[in-house]
């Protein structure tokens, strides 16, 4: 009788032990996933930081001043940088319509007469080459593949 | 043996004679089969965790280039932290590039991997590569900072013997644009000139950006009309800076010509590595008649009335004084400032004593090297022994030489109400105004006024932008060449400011050696190419800022013209 409780008590040992070894590799190998889990994530994190970096760096490379003034030379053709006479203070001063076309005649803007016959005034309108093409950015299609970029800035100045 | 359990054998009784000893070996047996079991047990758990869990789960990393191995050179990087202007725009950052090598004993196919490599990169030939990856050794270099997209290409060739590393390189968007201030820094890492060089130690260990008071867009409207105007003139350097008055930053800051911070020449005595606005050291001319007219109403209290007589050059130990425009008459301080005469300048000098014009110099800075950031910094270049012949032609700005940005600083301490300022590069967050005074507020608004003239009837018209009220002072120094003046090359300097009733911005613009062309009449002086230069920039300035300009703003020289001849005012 004696021989069975002892025996039993083995088995139950055993059992533990096989339990706690069991639950222990469980436990472990989670924490190993886990582990390899926030390592993706790591390296996942700081590959989007060198994307960001990337393109904000590419970002600041297509938006130098030298780039944009060329691009606006070249397809802003009706535009022009402002110059100090061209900018009053006060938004008063602006010449009203209705006092430039009684003031003087063939002034730039040209009225319409609000009589009853409409008269159709001929306006100097000048069509400047509007480009017939969608404008295309030759510089930025250039730069499209970072190798491109990477020689252009390894080359300097390309214009 | 009733019970027919699994476990029976084991307890088996022997009886006999021996059976002691059976039952000894027997034990022995048992627990020598149980060793084994759970050995076997052990194993078989190894195998499961080795092939399944671990095999499966370690999948998505074992490709080739592990990035293991970019984790392991993290901590020697090269990593610098990045250099931002004033609105946080990019000028030096660290990017991140694989560079390849190979094991030539791993590669699997020689011939197909040389192909393909020579196919991604056009530069290198069929021959050579396979030469390389064919050698005994066990480490070549392919080719160094790749592109992301010559990366991946590498990648889908699928040759294990092709191994990546990773570190970080220096790039510079702006490219030249800011190059002599932001410096550039080795293939090591390691800050060679500029912010690159004086901030090394910062740059390595930080990761926050270090912004700077440049701002790309006023620099880059500095650098294009300074280009210009050496364009035109021919000439051989050029400098330009712009202040702020109040405060010091400096806004813009351009040595030309200037160079590629991705590939500065390995020859630092070549003339695109010097700085010619901290480093250069230049007898800046008649630029200095502020700062001697400036000390004679500071210190001898001169009404503007005043007269001095040049009508004869001035003779003193052996030097002859000369005028470039020689009136040939009395003048009164206004008129000495407007026609730049040297003459008059050098008898205010007389007045003011060699000490007092010492003191006065040394108050401003212009005796000793500048604190700035940036450790490309020259000492000025002082006459020794400074005798009284010195004095007066240091009165003028002859006989002693300092930076560029020396002139401007002092300057701008002149015309900012008379309060010292410090010119720096980094940005604070909170700048700090300084309260070392220099000179009365009273002389300051003084010379204001005749800064303004020197603009609005003198020798430097061609500065004048309409509703900004640009006041300064030309100036037109021959070149020392080995101990003697050479009339062919020149200085031509322009420092001023504006709006010169409350201003805000200095401004400074230096041509070294113009040559005179058909639209300057055969002129080479400040006010034909200097001057023109300034109204481009301060008109651009000020649209880019937001200033608006006033046309009713009042002249402040207006009241100076009572002290001004008809005859002078040409």
């Amino acid at each position: 009788m004696r021989k069975i409780v002892i025996r039993l008590s083995t088995v139950f040992v055993l059992m533990l032990a096989i339990l706690s070894g069991a639950s222990l590799f469980w436990v472990s190998q989670q924490v190993q996933q886990l582990e390899r889990e926030q390592r993706v994530m790591h390296q996942q994190v700081s590959s989007e930081q060198e994307g960001i970096r990337v393109l904000s760096a590419e970002w600041d490379y297509l938006n130098r001043p030298e780039r944009l003034e060329y691009l606006s030379s070249r397809y802003l053709k009706s535009m022009e940088l402002v110059e100090p006479e061209n900018l009053l203070n006060d938004a008063n001063l602006v010449p009203e319509k209705q006092a430039l076309e009684e003031g003087e005649e063939g002034s730039i803007i040209s009225v319409v007469h609000p009589v009853s016959k409409p008269e159709i005034t001929k306006r100097p309108t000048v069509v400047r080459d509007i480009p017939q093409e969608p404008i295309e950015d030759s510089v930025s299609k250039k730069t499209d593949d970072f190798k491109s970029i990477l020689d252009q800035i390894v080359a300097g100045d390309h214009e | 043996m009733s019970r027919k359990s699994p476990f029976a054998r084991l307890t088996m009784r022997i009886v006999g004679e021996k059976s002691g000893n059976l039952d000894l070996v027997r034990g022995r047996i048992v627990l020598l089969v149980t060793f084994f079991v759970f050995a076997y047990f052990v194993v078989m758990v190894r195998v499961v965790d080795a092939t399944l869990i671990q095999g499966l789960l370690n999948d998505a990393d074992s490709f080739i280039g592990a990035p293991q191995a970019e984790q392991e050179t993290e901590g020697e990087s090269k990593f610098r932290a990045d250099i931002v202007d004033r609105n946080g725009v990019l000028l030096a950052t660290s990017l991140k590039t694989a560079s390849l090598h190979a094991d030539p004993k791993l590669i699997l196919n020689p011939i197909d991997t040389a192909r393909g490599l020579s196919k991604i990169f056009p530069d290198m030939t069929y021959g050579e590569t396979l030469k390389k990856l064919q050698s005994e050794k066990r480490f070549v270099w392919i080719k160094r900072n790749l592109t992301p997209d010559e990366q991946m290409k590498i990648l889908q060739l699928g040759e294990p013997g092709l191994v990546f590393d990773y570190d970080y390189r220096r790039f510079y968007p702006q490219g030249a644009l800011v190059s002599h201030m932001v410096g550039y820094s080795n293939i090591d890492g390691l800050g060679q000139a500029g912010i690159e060089r004086s901030f090394n130690n910062l740059l390595k260990e930080s990761s926050e950006p270090l912004a700077l008071t440049i701002d790309v867009r006023l620099q880059h409207v500095l650098r294009r009309e300074v280009l210009k105007s050496m364009k035109d003139f021919t000439a051989k350097a050029g400098a330009g800076i712009l202040m702020n008055v109040q405060t010091g930053e400096v806004l813009a800051a351009t040595s030309l010509p200037d160079f590629n911070p991705h590939a500065p020449s390995g020859d630092e005595n070549s003339p695109e590595m010097f700085n010619r606005l901290t480093l250069g050291m230049y007898e800046l001319g008649s630029t200095f008649k502020i700062f001697t007219t400036a000390a004679l109403l500071e210190k001898n209290h001169v009404s503007f009335s005043k007269k001095y007589d040049t009508s004869q050059p001035l003779k003193i130990a052996g030097h002859t004084i000369h005028d470039y425009h020689p009136e040939k008459r009395p003048l009164s301080v206004p008129e000495i400032f407007m026609v730049s005469s040297n003459i008059g300048t050098a008898h205010m000098a007389q007045d003011i004593g060699t000490d007092g014009l010492k003191d006065f110099f040394s108050d401003l800075g212009l005796m000793t090297k500048l604190p700035f950031e940036i450790d490309e910094v020259g000492s000025p270049i002082l006459p020794s022994p400074w005798r009284e012949v010195n004095t007066l032609t240091a009165s003028y700005g002859h006989g002693i030489a300092v930076s560029p940005l020396q002139l401007i600083t002092a300057a701008s301490s002149i015309v900012n109400g008379g309060i010292k300022i410090r010119p720096h590069l980094v940005k604070q967050d909170k700048e700090e105004i300084s309260s070392t005074r220099v000179i009365s507020q009273q002389t300051s608004l003084k010379m204001r006024q005749l800064m303004r003239l020197v603009v609005s009837h003198g020798t430097a018209r061609k500065a004048e932008v309409a509703g900004y009220e640009i006041g300064g002072k030309t100036g037109t120094a021959e070149k020392n060449v080995h101990g003697r003046y050479d009339k062919d090359r020149r200085i031509a300097t322009f420092v001023g400011a504006f709006p010169i009733n409350d201003p805000k911005y200095a401004v400074l613009v230096m041509i070294d050696e113009p040559h005179p062309n058909k639209s300057s009449y055969g002129f080479a002086t400040a006010g034909w190419v200097a001057a023109p230069a300034i109204a481009r920039i301060v008109s651009a300035v000020g649209s880019l800022t937001g200033m608006k300009p006033d046309s009713d703003a009042v002249d402040i020289s207006d009241s100076l013209m009572q002290f001004v001849s008809e005859k002078g005012g040409h």
